[in-house]
């Protein structure tokens, strides 16, 4: 049976999706633990849903008790999923499946937007391999998984809206999810707006009925956003999108931005390929859909400019953005070949261009990949965090490093004296602060008094802490007040005798 | 800003515009006396009966006490006493209507503003009909104007500022008036605003001047004759205070205006502010906007108004009041006007209009909801009562600027509070009060002390967000690590430490 040209498209892309998943998925199944504990955050608050059948409102262990405005969307859907399997192994596939399905989601949009099918297949393998994605997403469990499916299915769904309404409703039912999914919601909105001041700055007519879909999106998301978040608007204004990070932590999250960091973070091949997309695309193809697109990557930028939008959600949506773009390029490429002497290379065009993308893409993230496996957390501290546990008494406050209060949280389940989840937390400037003061004075005197202020009945001593403030014992501790309750070789739990 | 917007109607429209002509004031009305008495009663009730804002305790102490001071000329109660500088016109006022209905002064200020605010609302829809607006456009801004939280904030204490308003508007009601005689009026209601706001009421006459010139330009003489009086009310009740308090200190004079500019992250409540403009008045205010552009610079005078009360909304905070006016003014016009274009979809025609007034509803709800839970608690008066019983006249206490209004309003002197106009040395005073608070030296923080005489520290919640925390000692660890200071009361809100001298 002879294969039609169109459906050898489909099977490639087939191909590129099994491969890009293969590849998540042999880091994440091999790995036993998970390299963030927000994946342990993710982990409880499926629990919490399985039980309850209510996302969870108030966290009782998290800082010691606080509220919770985490969106729920993500954990239904794992929830969801862990009816049928077990919970670990939805935490470890569903993500990594939605991460391969948005490569997907960049063929169609590249393909609606360039109409060639070989420029499409090569963004979409590109989507698979960023560098930087695999570094902020692999074994992560990661709610962007989510997060960025729905945003790229939402501008697909918009660039189809032409002269019908068929989209409309997958339109209304993506615009009430999005902002239920994560707060960075907002680039959506901007991106809307930067489509439209695009499109009247150059004078083109947006069809009437996506102008109206994008009207209604617009105010849908916002209202939605603002409906679900209003707790945390009202506690933190503008800076809620900046999710309560505390000053002291501001810059790993929200990190300035130049040319370099651009480079270096989203890759040269998305860059260059990206930057010729947008001039062949406005100049030459004449092409006036690529404003969304324009829009996405406009609207990050500047979010990240004005410290909005968290450093690796920002750089991910440019890293899609660019490689949309870069469809323009390869679909240039293919043109030129083909109108040229050279007519007969277009396959080995296609072959070139598959090597850069290997050389500067594929084969870096293999190699991040190899170093996400190391720096997993490792198996002793989970089962540490066991023994905790199973031996000390519930509602016991165990002061952590940073990195480690969710495993606290899900793990051990006692309460943590900080965590990742720093929205709604108390006083989170003055722990942060505390936290390295606990961690590095001599004066036990003083460690004692915020021991005391904070209830904190043990203290969790590990590599990650020694490393974050470059200690290599906590000074202050001795016999009388401090007893080592469990060790090994990385860490140690120490109970609070004074 | 005579520039009529008209919308073509239907008969089925005229007919629904008869019923709803005859009565959507007396609706609107309703429906602001319904937010407003359940905010502040549900507000009362939640705080016991604490009132909304510190500078309320304020106002009602000089209103209470505005015969005796303005007889000694001198307000004692803060910074070692200050010449009684205020304006005149608010505590006159509220003292002459505590005399004749012989109500108390705390009275006027918990209630008195629903009143102004629906005297306001009325002057509104005067002056919107005086312009030959659409009447939908006027239902609609009312509508919006009645919704928003800047209205409902300042509806819900009396403050100089609303009555400000009041005469600004007035003012400007007379002075577009056609009839020569009245509008002689606009100038009486201009120079009375010098008494209760002096921001307002230079602001209302920029707004005049500009009117005059880019629309109205027949009504250049009115406009002499009322800057003519405004400037001489202004010089003889500027002299009076310069002949008997002296020249304003510069350092203080910037303070002030420092304090009140608005802040540009400040502007949406919706998104953290206490008081300001809806996000979703803000979109429709551009579609009113896109909608009057159509006629280009015919209605240049919008766009004029608009940048005034954007810039007056930076110089002075409390501006926002006529921003938020002007938008919901703008949004009813982007509102009709995204119902009377043509839309390819019925469906998202009508779900895009029922959610925006979703929107706008459910945005004055939730502010309902952070209004009733705001401004100090009666657990700030517990501990301002607290003092008063063991108060002498000789204690100075040290807290923050804005509970020494509440402090004072009980008769206990302070340090210093957040009015820094004739204050001697207030570039040294607000020093010294960051010193105290940061100071990492003990013996540094007895010194200053001792030197202003402090026998309390009253350490709030709101203060301890000035502390700088990036030192390991502060005022808290300072005041718990001595026995020269001792607690002697404490709630969720407030600390109060007596100072133990040897």
């Amino acid at each position: 049976m002879k294969i039609k040209k169109n459906q050898l498209v489909y099977i490639y892309l087939i191909a590129i999706f099994v491969f890009v998943l293969l590849f998540r998925l042999y880091f994440t199944l091999t790995i036993d633990t998970f390299n963030d504990d927000v994946a342990y955050f993710h982990e409880r608050s499926v629990e919490y849903i399985l039980e309850n059948k209510l996302p969870m409102s108030y966290d009782v262990l998290s800082y010691g008790g606080k509220g919770n405005a985490y969106p729920f969307v993500y954990h239904y859907l794992l929830s969801f999923f862990s009816l049928f399997f077990p919970l670990e192994m939805v935490l470890k596939i569903i993500p990594e499946i939605l991460f391969a399905l948005i490569i997907i989601i960049i063929f169609l949009i590249a393909k609606e937007l360039t109409n060639d099918d070989r420029a499409s297949l090569l963004s979409a393998l590109m989507a698979g391999f960023v560098p930087l994605f695999i570094r902020d997403t692999l074994n992560k469990a990661s709610i962007f998984s989510l997060f960025l499916f729905i945003l790229l299915t939402l501008f697909y769904c918009i660039l189809k809206v032409k002269n019908d309404n068929k989209y409309v409703i997958l339109i209304i039912i993506l615009s009430i999810l999005l902002p239920l999914i994560y707060p960075s919601f907002i680039v959506y909105i901007v991106a809307l707006l930067f489509y439209v001041l695009l499109s009247l700055s150059e004078d083109v007519n947006i069809a009437r009925i996506r102008k109206e879909i994008i009207l209604f999106s617009f105010f849908l998301v916002l209202f939605v956003g603002f409906f679900y978040y209003k707790n945390v608007i009202f506690e933190y204004g503008f800076d809620f999108l900046r999710l309560g990070i505390p000053n002291r932590l501001f810059l790993d999250y929200f990190q300035g931005l130049d040319f370099f960091i651009l480079t270096y973070y989203v890759g040269i091949v998305p860059l260059i390929f990206g930057a010729f997309g947008i001039y062949y695309g406005l100049q030459k193809a004449n092409r006036k859909d690529l404003f969304l697109i324009i829009g996405l990557f406009l609207s990050s930028l500047i979010l990240m400019f004005l410290r909005l939008l968290e450093f690796s959600i920002g750089f991910i949506v440019i890293s899609m953005a660019l490689i949309l773009l870069s469809a323009f390029s390869f679909n240039k490429v293919f043109d030129m070949i083909k109108m040229s002497k050279f007519s007969r290379f277009q396959f080995t065009t296609s072959i070139i261009l598959l090597v850069i993308i290997m050389l500067f893409l594929i084969i870096p993230s293999f190699n991040l990949s190899l170093e996400i496996k190391k720096n997993a957390i490792s198996k002793e501290e989970i089962e540490i965090l066991k023994w905790a546990n199973m031996n000390l008494e519930d509602g016991a406050i165990i002061y952590s490093d940073l990195s480690e209060g969710n495993l606290v949280t899900t793990i051990a389940n006692k309460k943590s004296f900080i965590d990742k989840n720093f929205l709604l937390a108390p006083n989170v400037n003055q722990r942060i602060e505390d936290a390295e003061l606990l961690a590095t004075t001599w004066n036990r005197a003083l460690a004692l008094q915020k021991i005391k202020n904070y209830g904190i009945n043990y203290l969790l001593l590990t590599d990650y802490l020694r490393d974050r403030y470059d200690i290599k014992e906590i000074k202050y501790f001795d016999d009388v007040c401090f007893d080592k309750v469990i060790g090994i070789e990385r860490g140690a739990i120490y109970k609070v005798l004074c | 800003m005579s520039a009529s917007i008209k919308l073509s109607e239907s008969k089925e429209e005229q007919s629904i515009k008869y019923y709803v002509n005859k009565y959507y004031l007396t609706i609107i009305f309703i429906v602001f006396l319904v937010i407003i008495l359940i905010t502040n009663f549900m507000r009362y009730d939640n705080k016991k009966e604490a009132l909304l804002e510190e500078e309320s305790y304020f106002y009602a102490r000089i209103s209470q006490n505005f015969f005796q001071y303005s007889k000694t000329g001198l307000d004692e109660m803060n910074n070692n006493g200050r010449p009684f500088s205020y304006n005149l016109g608010f505590p006159f006022v509220i003292s002459v209507l505590s005399k004749i209905t012989n109500l108390p002064v705390i009275f006027f200020i918990k209630y008195l503003s629903i009143l102004l605010g629906l005297v306001i609302l009325l002057m509104l829809y005067w002056i919107l009909k005086k312009l030959h607006l659409d009447w939908r456009i006027i239902s609609l801004s009312l509508f919006f104007v009645v919704l928003s939280s800047t209205f409902i904030y300042f509806s819900s204490f009396t403050s100089p500022f609303l009555f400000a308003v009041l005469l600004s508007l007035l003012s400007y009601y007379f002075f577009i008036m056609d009839s020569k005689r009245k509008s002689m009026f606009s100038g009486l209601f201009l120079s009375l605003i010098i008494f209760f706001d002096a921001y307002i009421a230079f602001f209302t006459l920029a707004f005049l001047i500009i009117f005059t010139v880019t629309i109205r330009k027949n009504k250049k003489d009115i406009m002499k004759i009322d800057m003519i009086i405004f400037l001489l009310v202004l010089f003889i009740y500027y002299l009076f205070f310069y002949i008997k308090f002296g020249m304003i200190d510069a350092s203080s004079l910037g303070y002030i205006i420092k304090s009140n500019f608005g802040n540009i992250f400040d502007f949406s409540s919706d998104i953290g502010s206490i008081y300001g403009l809806s996000i979703f008045i803000i979109i429709l205010c551009f579609f009113g906007i896109g909608d009057l552009w159509k006629e280009k610079y015919n209605n240049r005078g919008y766009y004029f108004a608009l940048i005034f009360f954007i810039i007056i909304s930076f110089l002075y905070k409390y501006a926002l009041f006529y921003l938020n006016f002007y938008m919901s003014f703008l949004a009813a016009i982007g509102l009709l006007r995204l119902i009377k274009t043509r839309w390819e979809s019925e469906i998202v025609r009508k779900s895009l209009i029922g959610l925006l007034i979703i929107c706008i509803i459910f945005s004055t709800v939730l502010y309902i909801g952070k209004l009733i839970n705001y401004g100090p608690e009666s657990r700030h008066e517990f501990g301002a009562k607290f003092i008063a019983q063991r108060n002498t006249d000789i204690d100075i206490i040290f807290t923050d600027p804005r509970y020494s209004y509440i402090l004072n309003y009980y008769g206990i002197k302070t340090y210093i509070d957040g009015n820094y106009l004739y204050i001697k040395d207030i570039d040294q005073k607000l020093k010294d009060y960051n010193e105290i608070l940061n100071t990492e030296n003990f013996n540094r923080l007895l010194e200053l002390v001792n030197k202003y005489k402090i026998t309390y520290i009253v350490i709030t919640i709101d203060m301890a967000k000035d502390l700088d925390f990036g030192k390991t000692k502060n005022i808290l660890y300072n005041l718990r690590n001595t026995n020269r200071f001792k607690r002697v009361f404490a709630n969720n809100y407030l600390e109060i430490w007596r100072y133990e001298r040897i």
